[in-house]
């Protein structure tokens, strides 16, 4: 790496005075951040799931979902009105849910070739549409896995499949992933992946998916071939500690990052070197709760956590060189992020916006805030 | 084509940049070139005339007169020709001497930079898109043109970092017709069309005349009007994002900003570029940001617009050194000039690379021969740090939170992953009526494995319990302080065994002819022993019992052995392989089954049983044989066999 790394630099510039003169406390810090514009949005309720809406001719377009203990939950769809600056929630498409969601995603179609679609799960994978007028949210199909009717344990989460949107692979508690094509309404796979509790899934190709679970593994699966998973990574310390969340870069298939439990790192991990993550990223100052990869950039992701912070991470000089890179962060210390946002409260939930890459939104507490990176 | 080269030939290029212009305007694409039969080169395809319609970054502009924006985009597409050829011509001096209002490479988008790199390329017959377009004289239409392979679109690697979608080429006039943008379009013959038909429309006079001398097109004329308008409308509607495109953008330059502020704002940028991060920040992107901040301005936010030209001059700055740096790495992986760390996440790239055909060295060639005059450019991050616009604020070491967390890690995180019943807050799921949460937090469910494991599980758990009642010595009730007790009870058993086997057995030996007529003192000691044992468990029927015993007493009185509920009598004799039990105790439930049990436990067989209830006295005589090799002493079988019985229900 040539030229002079570390600190950045001539800061502040420009803008107004006071910034120049300012200490760089918190406080300070935390005006300036209130002078530039941030969109909030407040619920009646704790917010959990939460995702961006991809289609082109909705932008700044978000579904919320309550946190409600039992089975009579919420979910909104809120929208930025760019005349007023508000985030404001159309009353007709607020709808019932069953029990809190877990997830919820819009359909990862940015062309607008399907219909208006987002999945939610929670004890099952429930689709819904948003009819075209946008006067209501009704429910288009309820996906149940299990053919066993005793049993409907909570899905902890699901991810739709960038390259073919007709697939979802869920998560369940119950040790399985299962793969759903929603346009048959059927189950295309379902595996047992895990000796236990499997607590996140992501797609990172056509037929291709990871998932973490309690026994502490990260194991990639393919469709063509569901005898043999891979394991990449296990968790350490302690051996055995469950690996809580999973984000897989859509940019760069080769990286994955991970959650631990209660732990303040993040592990981001490459698949083509099982077992040795590529780097961990320390700076948190408590447990990290969500993570999200930039769906532009192959080497930036966002992390947040009960520290009410989120930070933006630069990855690209943890490149190929893996050991030198590896040792020589350590040497200082670790990655450091490039950008920070503290919230009011400690950030729940974390989505970058594939369609507009420049925001991400955090949900703290009952608020719902959309951030221009 | 009706037209004859000759004629082509006599076109000044104004008029076909112009024609460029006004097709790929409409049509409201990103560039356009025309290919031609080079001159110099017979039978190969080269740069003729080009028009850049996409992402600009900085403006450079001597004039403050408000332009039109077609006149802008003439102007920059000769810019940027300029450009080209004072880099081609390889001469770092001629920086200096051109106009400071001349662009220099960090200006640039990464589009623009793929367009002005498109100037070098030559295309012989059927190579490249151009080339085959020509060859076969049909359209050739690229899709995904960043993920091409390079054997077909030799510039897919530079498409890519442009972020350049759809590529498309129409053999015309003689040379070839090629149109590129961002956004990914199917193929569509119409548009083929459309563009076609364009050239002819124009309302130029060497376009009018063009359109009179091509008979077949004229004819096509009204049709494709119809056409056109539809094509040109229902593209406006599929593309919404560029709806505001030109007549907004053109302002930009004139803006509040001064462009000589702009142009200390972009220097100043330029010191901040120490970094040596990189990213993938692709333009394609930033000019959706562009299109975001067109339509907010027009909405009239325009206390954002302000702020949001220079964030915009950033990204593309910040793009572009990283395209440079893009652009660095292949000339390493070509041919080892340069003096730029690789970029590691070009990995993928390099692959790439080192597989290229030699046609593709061109590229690689090209790039090499215009970057070296080049200054060395910093790669930076590609986010903001200073904008007001942004929401996040540069990282900085001992930054702290507000306040620290204290509270329990991911807490609602584990709630919605582990806790399942706080999820159904108390209530059954429809499906799920009389199991207990409990069963579910276990993970069970319909399959099969799951289930017998649990069975397992559950029959490992009453192995457990049992145990913890035979041991005294447990007092927690965690498996594993059950296990660990357990072994250290066995030890101490064995030991005590030993010790007393030892002197047992000779006192055995000794006694055996004796037996009846003298009680084992052994025995005695051990039955008083055992009573003792007993009657340390503090029950009060056994002081009342004795006392009836004593009544009672008979010859072998001294034979019995106090108990809970009444005497017990053991007797054990071992002749050589046989073993001989003998036993007088109250009769409960099962009892004669445990001392067979117990009995086979020490490797007996049992050959024979006597044995009669009588007024709730069992009288039992078991003899049996040593079934292995494995020999206990009497005395251990008759303590295990008081223990079975003494033991209360």
């Amino acid at each position: 790496m040539g030229g002079s790394g570390g600190a950045v630099g001539v800061g502040e510039r420009g803008g107004t005075p006071d910034r120049r003169s300012s200490e760089g406390d918190g406080e300070d810090e935390q005006q300036k951040q209130q002078r530039s514009e941030i969109y909030t949005y407040e619920a009646p309720w704790h917010i959990y799931a939460m995702n961006w809406s991809v289609r082109r001719d909705k932008k700044y377009r978000l579904a919320i979902g309550s946190l409600l203990e039992g089975y009579g939950n919420l979910m909104e769809i809120v929208q930025l009105d760019e005349t007023t600056g508000e985030i404001r929630s159309d009353p007709a498409l607020s709808f019932e849910h069953p029990y809190p969601p877990t997830k919820a995603m819009f359909v990862p179609d940015r062309d607008c070739l399907r219909p208006d679609i987002l999945a939610t799960s929670a004890d099952f994978l429930r689709i819904w549409r948003v009819a075209d007028d946008s006067s209501r949210v009704e429910l288009r199909a309820l996906l149940n896995g299990n053919r066993n009717s005793e049993f409907c344990g909570p899905l902890t989460s699901f991810d739709w499949n960038d390259a073919e949107p007709r697939r979802i692979g869920t998560s369940s508690i119950d040790t399985t992933c299962t793969v759903w094509d929603i346009d048959r309404e059927a189950v295309d796979t379902q595996l047992i992946a895990h000796d236990k509790e499997v607590y996140d899934i992501a797609w990172g190709g056509v037929g291709v998916f990871a998932s973490v679970s309690a026994d502490g593994s990260v194991r990639v699966f393919d469709l063509r071939d569901k005898e043999h998973s891979t394991i990449i990574y296990e968790s350490a310390e302690p051996p055995g500690t469950p690996l809580v969340r999973l984000g897989w870069n859509k940019q760069d298939p080769r990286y994955m990052a991970t959650i631990i439990m209660d732990s303040a790192k993040v592990v981001v991990l490459d698949i083509r070197f099982p077992t040795l993550p590529v780097v961990e990223l320390h700076r948190h100052q408590a447990s990290v709760n969500a993570i999200a990869w930039a769906p532009h950039s192959s080497c930036h992701i966002c992390t947040a956590g009960d520290d009410s912070q989120a930070l933006i991470w630069d990855l690209s000089s943890m490149g190929s060189d893996q050991q030198p890179a590896a040792s020589a962060a350590a040497a200082e210390g670790g990655l450091d992020p490039i950008l920070a946002y503290t919230a009011g409260a400690e950030i729940e939930q974390l989505q970058w916006s594939s369609s507009q890459p420049d925001w991400v939104a955090i949900a703290f507490s009952t608020k719902l805030q959309i951030l221009r990176v | 084509m009706a037209v004859d080269p000759e004629m082509r030939d006599e076109l000044p290029e104004k008029p076909l940049r112009r024609q460029l212009a006004a097709t790929v305007r409409t049509i409201q694409w990103s560039y356009a070139i025309f290919w031609s039969t080079s001159a110099r080169q017979p039978g190969v395809l080269a740069w003729s005339d080009g028009y850049y319609n996409g992402d600009i970054k900085t403006r450079k502009t001597t004039q403050s007169v408000e332009l039109k924006a077609d006149q802008m985009g003439l102007q920059r597409s000769e810019q940027l020709r300029e450009l080209y050829e004072s880099l081609s011509a390889g001469d770092s001096n001629q920086q200096m001497r051109r106009p400071c209002a001349s662009l220099s490479p960090e200006d640039l988008t990464h589009t623009e930079w793929y367009y002005l790199v498109c100037m070098s390329f030559t295309f012989t017959l059927g190579q490249g898109l151009p080339g085959k377009a020509f060859a076969n004289n049909q359209h050739v239409w690229l899709s995904n043109a960043q993920f091409a392979d390079s054997r077909i679109f030799s510039r897919s690697l530079l498409a890519k970092s442009a972020s350049i979608q759809t590529v498309a080429c129409i053999p015309f006039m003689g040379g070839v017709l090629e149109l590129g943008t961002t956004e990914s379009i199917l193929e569509d013959a119409a548009v083929v069309t459309q563009i076609t038909s364009f050239f002819w429309e124009l309302p130029l006079p060497v376009c009018s005349e063009q359109s009179m001398s091509s008979p077949q097109m004229a004819d096509d004329d009204d049709d494709d009007d119809d056409d056109v308008d539809d094509v040109g409308t229902s593209m406006a509607l599929e593309d919404q994002n560029l709806i505001t495109d030109h007549p907004i953008r053109c302002p930009f330059a004139l803006h509040s900003f001064a462009p000589s502020e702009q142009r200390e704002a972009v220097h100043d940028k330029a010191e901040e570029l120490h970094s040596d991060h990189r990213c993938d920040c692709s333009p394609g992107d930033s000019f959706q940001t562009q299109q975001l901040e067109d339509m907010l301005e027009t909405e009239g936010l325009n206390c954002v617009s302000q702020t949001q030209n220079r964030q915009f001059g950033d990204d593309e700055l910040i793009s572009l050194n990283s395209n440079k740096h893009a652009s660095m790495s292949v000339i390493r992986a070509s041919s080892a000039v340069g003096e730029r760390t690789r970029h590691p996440m070009l990995d993928n790239s390099k692959h790439v690379l080192l597989d290229l055909d030699a046609g593709d060295s061109h590229y690689a060639n090209t790039v090499a021969t215009i970057l070296r005059s080049s200054k060395p450019v910093r790669s930076v991050s590609c986010f903001l740090k200073v904008s007001r616009k942004s929401n996040f604020m540069v990282w900085r070491r001992g930054m702290t939170t507000p306040k620290p967390f204290t509270g329990a890690p991911q807490k609602l995180l584990k709630k919605m992953l582990m806790d399942g019943e706080w999820l159904r807050g108390g209530h059954q799921p429809k499906c799920q009526e009389g199991n207990e949460p409990k069963a579910w937090r276990l993970g069970e469910s319909g399959t099969g494995h799951v289930l017998s494991e649990r069975r397992s599980r559950e029959k490992l758990n009453e192995k457990f319990l049992v145990l913890q009642s035979l041991i005294p010595s447990v007092t927690k009730v965690d498996k594993a302080s059950i296990l660990g007790d357990t072994i250290e009870y066995l030890k101490d058993m064995e030991r005590r065994v030993q010790e007393l086997e030892s002197c047992r057995e000779s006192s055995l030996e000794l006694d055996a002819k004796n037996r009846r007529k003298h009680p084992d003192v052994a025995e005695r000691t051990s039955d008083n022993y055992g009573s003792k044992e007993m009657m340390a468990n503090g029950r009060k029927s056994c002081s009342i019992k004795r006392k009836t015993c004593d009544a009672g007493e008979t010859e072998a009185e001294h034979h019995w052995v106090l108990s809970r509920d009444g005497p017990i009598d053991v007797i054990v004799t071992m002749k050589e392989e046989e073993v001989v039990v003998e036993i007088h105790c109250p009769w409960r439930e099962c009892l004669l089954l445990e001392i067979v049990e117990s009995v086979s436990n020490f490797h007996l067989d049992p050959l024979s049983v006597q044995s009669s209830t009588v007024d709730g006295v069992l009288a039992l005589i078991v003899k049996s044989k040593f079934r292995s090799a494995i020999v206990a002493s009497p005395g251990m079988i008759k303590r295990s066999l008081q223990r079975v019985i003494g033991k209360c229900l």
